[in-house]
């Protein structure tokens, strides 16, 4: 059986075939027991779907029910915030700005405490300069701020003249 | 332990305190650039001057302004990328300079004269900033002068 010949059944049984087409396929039904076996059981399927689909009156009409629903989904939603005090916090808006807030505070003093402690501390806390002369040698330093020079003179004991390259007006 | 919402947070700001401690390592280890010259200093000219070369960057000339000498000759230049590892330079057969950073603004310098460790030396020095190592020259009335200048 075609495809169409099984939708041509379905629609005898709902009464949609032109009269001439309905006393054909009455006659096929009668003849071809395979197309009477699928008609009968459409017709049981219908039969249970229709007993299935049992009525509901309403008391009022359509208009006021569907309002009545609506007016009670708003009411519950209005009550949500007070359904419990952890609960409506987490659901604020500054609840969940919070839980943003306080870990990126902290990340941040996090990290200006981390720059402080690896830049600035340590270049304080060194020495701006710290010279150690090696065997035998006698350094002299100075520093000139203005043209951001520091200058060391090396000079050894055995050397004659140690010390003649610096002028006397040294910072 | 079950991965809920609550219990992923603090993880997550872990793994990002970890990265951002990842990154500021990393940008405080950054090389920095030296200028480093060899300059011999004399009051007057020598007899050779014709072939040598008079230095001419004007900062140097004003950072030494605190020596006496009128003319600076530039003997050897070579431009260093210091990182935290201790970077060795010759200068000249007789002088060697060891630098290394310590700290963003730190380095740490070291001159070798004829193989032995003459001076060691921590010192600050910000961009353009200069650290001037002299001695006294062999002949009289002169002097040679290491400058070593950090440009970046």
């Amino acid at each position: 059986m075609t495809h169409e010949q099984q939708l041509k059944l379905q629609a005898h049984l709902d009464r949609q075939l032109s009269e001439a087409e309905a006393r054909e396929v009455t006659k096929w039904l009668a003849a071809d027991p395979q197309a009477a076996a699928l008609y009968a059981e459409l017709k049981n399927t219908r039969a249970a779907l229709v007993g299935g689909e049992a009525g509901i009156k309403l008391p009022e009409t359509r208009e006021f029910y569907w309002s009545r629903i609506a007016r009670e989904i708003g009411r519950l939603e209005r009550l949500e915030p007070s359904r419990g005090p952890a609960l409506a916090e987490a659901d604020t808006w500054f609840a969940r700005l919070r839980r943003f807030v306080v870990p990126a505070g902290a990340m941040a003093g996090l990290a200006i405490a981390a720059l402080l402690a690896l830049n600035q501390p340590l270049d304080e806390a060194l020495f701006e300069t710290s010279v150690q002369p090696g065997a035998g040698t006698q350094a002299s330093t100075d520093h000139d701020y203005a043209h951001g020079a520091t200058l060391v003179w090396l000079s050894f004991p055995s050397q004659t003249g140690a010390g003649s390259g610096q002028s006397e007006s040294s910072n | 332990m079950k991965f809920s919402k609550a219990s992923g947070w603090p993880l997550t700001w872990c793994i990002l305190c970890a990265g951002l401690f990842a990154f500021l390592g990393a940008a405080t280890a950054g090389e920095a650039k030296i200028d480093a010259r060899l300059l011999w200093a004399v009051q007057t000219p020598p007899t050779n001057s014709a072939s040598l070369k008079l230095m001419s960057d004007q900062d140097i000339i004003q950072k030494l302004s605190h020596y006496r000498w009128t003319f600076y000759y530039e003997m050897m230049r070579t431009n260093l990328l210091v990182g935290d590892v201790t970077q060795n330079v010759t200068l000249s057969s007789n002088c060697v300079i060891g630098i290394k950073q310590i700290t963003p603004n730190h380095f740490e310098f070291a001159v070798i004269g004829k193989g032995v460790p003459v001076v060691r030396m921590i010192q600050k020095l910000p961009k353009n900033d200069a650290v001037v190592f002299s001695g006294a020259g062999p002949e009289s009335e002169s002097a040679w002068v290491v400058v070593l200048k950090r440009r970046e």
